[in-house]
């Protein structure tokens, strides 16, 4: 009788380890499936942010080649905004090579504030620096495409 | 007592270095709304800018004349110019001039532009 609770307990203690070595499995199957899930939250909302910076570029381009010049102003300090921004709060989530693309972005829409901070419409309308600003305003819009394409191929 | 700094950080290493990246098209040269200004960051914190200023001088026929100088910027990720380097702070003569006429052929992408145009013309009858 003695013997027999002493099997039953052996094998009830290599039952529950069996047990709890399953359920540690499963828990870390779950943590990293919601670390996955996370991950992608936050880059599908870095890549919202993106999207938005995109809308904002484009926006600029537009009121430059209108000679909307005061609305293309605002437009480039908020885009500088962001793109100041943006770094900082995913710096976890991006790259040094989208770090770097998004540094170097906002260097090229601070160059286009400051022009056009410096030219009053006549001047910026007939003069040269219209064309390159229109030119570094293409380049912005293309590098945050292109950030914004590499971050939608990893969500899928 | 506080010391004396006595030597400037030295450009021609970063210089050089550059420009040969920059010729192997792994420096990724930007525009900016200033015509002879390009800028790239690296590490995520550092922003390069090549920009060209004013200088007067005297030309082979010694007349006051006004050129063009390249300068060599480094920025932090605020955006404040921590250092600056011209010509007369690289030892090797040249680099820094030839540096911003690469950096131009990389942020206008000239080279792919010439390819093209030689591919199209090679396409022609």
């Amino acid at each position: 009788m003695f013997d027999t609770l002493q099997v039953a307990g052996g094998l009830a203690s290599i039952a529950g380890l069996a047990f709890s070595f399953l359920a540690f499995r499963r828990a870390e199957r779950a943590r990293s499936v919601a670390e996955q899930v996370r991950r992608d939250l936050m880059v599908r909302s870095f890549a919202e942010e993106l999207a938005l910076a995109c809308e904002k570029a484009s926006e600029l381009l537009d009121f430059l080649h209108h000679n909307r010049f005061s609305e293309a102003r605002l437009r480039a300090t908020e885009l500088s905004a962001s793109l100041s921004e943006m770094p900082n709060r995913r710096s976890r989530h991006a790259s040094e090579e989208i770090r770097n693309s998004l540094l170097t972005t906002r260097t090229q829409v601070d160059s286009i504030e400051a022009i056009l901070g410096r030219g009053s419409k006549t001047t910026l309308k007939d003069g040269p620096s219209r064309e390159f600003m229109l030119q570094c305003a293409r380049s912005v819009i293309h590098t945050l495409r292109e950030m914004l394409g590499t971050l939608k191929a990893d969500l899928d | 007592m506080t010391e004396k700094i006595q030597y400037e950080p030295d450009a021609t290493d970063m210089v050089v270095k550059l420009l040969e990246k920059t010729v192997a098209g792994k420096i990724p040269w930007k525009p900016t709304a200033d015509n002879s200004e390009f800028v790239v960051s690296l590490k995520g914190t550092t922003t390069l800018r090549l920009y060209t200023t004013s200088e007067t001088g005297y030309n082979e026929y010694n007349e006051r004349e006004e050129f063009e100088v390249p300068m060599l910027s480094l920025e932090d990720e605020k955006g404040r110019r921590l250092w600056q380097a011209g010509q007369q702070d690289v030892k090797t003569p040249g680099a820094l001039r030839n540096l911003h006429k690469a950096a131009r052929r990389v942020a206008n992408r000239v080279d792919d532009r010439i390819t093209q145009i030689v591919k199209a013309l090679d396409e022609l009858n």
